[in-house]
């Protein structure tokens, strides 16, 4: 008999289910023999309001597990997510969505009034269409992360998650143990040639290729921080590496941050910025530098820029 | 860059109005100066407003 578990995706791309079952074959055990799967909107027909649909509110089965993967962007994802919590006795939070807020929470760092109106209301649109709000759900004020509506017993960011990891978690949780999680920062887990600080005065956008000899394995290359290219792996959570380096820099490509600070409350503005400062990068010369929170806009982290105000009188 | 000009941009990012920070000299010398730039910095204050709080606590 199983541990009971159950999952739920609230604002997700299914990235995270796909990852789970990238598991490989050995989600089969898990799946079959070590968890029993009572709720999985995505990869289960149990449906919140009975199966024929004779309930009247929504309702989730009570678990020992509870999966929950995406942000936490309308009314619909606040319900799902308290209801997860109710049933579930250990809540995961999976994928950077749930973690810190993701892709969706880029709507945090615009005016959100101004963004409805720009993806209902083009040129093109019929005159007198409105922002729908009949039978959708309410947005909220702006995207969360799962930690901030409810508490949150374990956090797995990753964008996508790494199965592996997924399925370490899930087999040390069933055996009582602590999970074995990889180092702190990407950086501890990239084999790339350190040389010491770069002869670099301006950060280099990735329009040309990085320097390294094509054929030659990765800890033949230099570290693409110190060649000059943003990398933010000392800014980001490990976790992504397979095969023996981190997935983006094994393509011989910068590392972007998809999982998110090293630190819970880290911030990768912040501490990215501070660290190209101290190679003498000016701060303003990187014009794109909000962009470094992508995946990590939650926790009130992104927020719309507010336009400098005129002289008052 | 001075790091006072880098704090502006920083509360920019970050979404604060860049008026929420000010630098200035005064010398021990000039009270009518000292008195004149807290006036003006409380009154830009008091019409911006709380910051407006949008960070939930942890549930």
């Amino acid at each position: 008999m199983g541990v009971t578990t159950a999952l739920e995706w609230l604002g997700s791309c299914s990235g995270c289910e796909i990852a789970i079952l990238n598991i490989g074959e050995a989600l089969v055990p898990i799946i079959t023999e070590a968890l029993d799967i009572v709720h999985a909107p995505v990869l289960m027909d149990h449906k919140y309001f009975g199966q024929c649909g004779e309930g009247v509110t929504l309702t989730i089965p009570e678990a020992v597990v509870g999966i929950v993967t995406g942000g936490v962007s309308n009314h619909e994802h606040l319900e799902v997510l308290e209801e997860m919590r109710k049933k579930c006795k250990v809540l995961i939070a999976l994928g950077t969505c749930a973690t810190h807020g993701g892709i969706p929470a880029l709507m945090n760092g615009q005016d959100r009034q101004q963004s409805w109106e720009e993806v209902y209301q083009t040129v093109t649109t019929d005159p007198g269409a409105q922002i729908p709000n009949v039978e959708v759900p309410a947005p909220l004020d702006r995207v969360y992360a799962c930690d901030e509506k409810v508490k949150i017993d374990m956090q797995l960011p990753g964008c996508p998650p790494n199965p592996e990891l997924i399925a370490e978690v899930i087999v040390s949780l069933l055996e009582n143990r602590a999970p074995v999680l990889p180092g702190k920062s990407v950086c501890d887990t990239c084999p790339t040639r350190r040389e010491g600080k770069g002869d670099v005065e301006k950060v280099k956008r990735f329009i040309t290729n990085a320097t390294f000899k094509p054929g030659e394995p990765i800890d033949q290359m230099r570290c693409l921080l110190e060649q000059g290219y943003l990398c933010m792996g000392p800014v980001t959570a490990a976790g992504c590496a397979k095969r023996g380096a981190p997935a983006c820099i094994s393509a011989r490509v910068p590392c972007r941050g998809c999982f998110g600070p090293v630190r819970k409350d880290g911030n990768q503005l912040l501490d990215m910025m501070n660290a190209l400062a101290s190679n003498g990068i000016d701060y303003k010369s990187v014009v794109d530098r909000r962009s470094l929170l992508r995946f990590s806009g939650a926790h009130g982290m992104l927020r719309p820029v507010k336009k400098r105000a005129d002289k008052e009188d | 860059m001075t790091r006072s000009d880098m704090i502006v941009e920083l509360l920019g990012d970050f979404g604060y109005e860049p008026e929420r920070f000010s630098l200035t000299w005064v010398s021990s010398a000039e009270p009518d100066k000292f008195v004149a730039a807290v006036t003006e910095m409380t009154a830009r204050i008091k019409k911006l407003g709380p910051v407006n709080r949008q960070d939930a606590s942890v549930a």
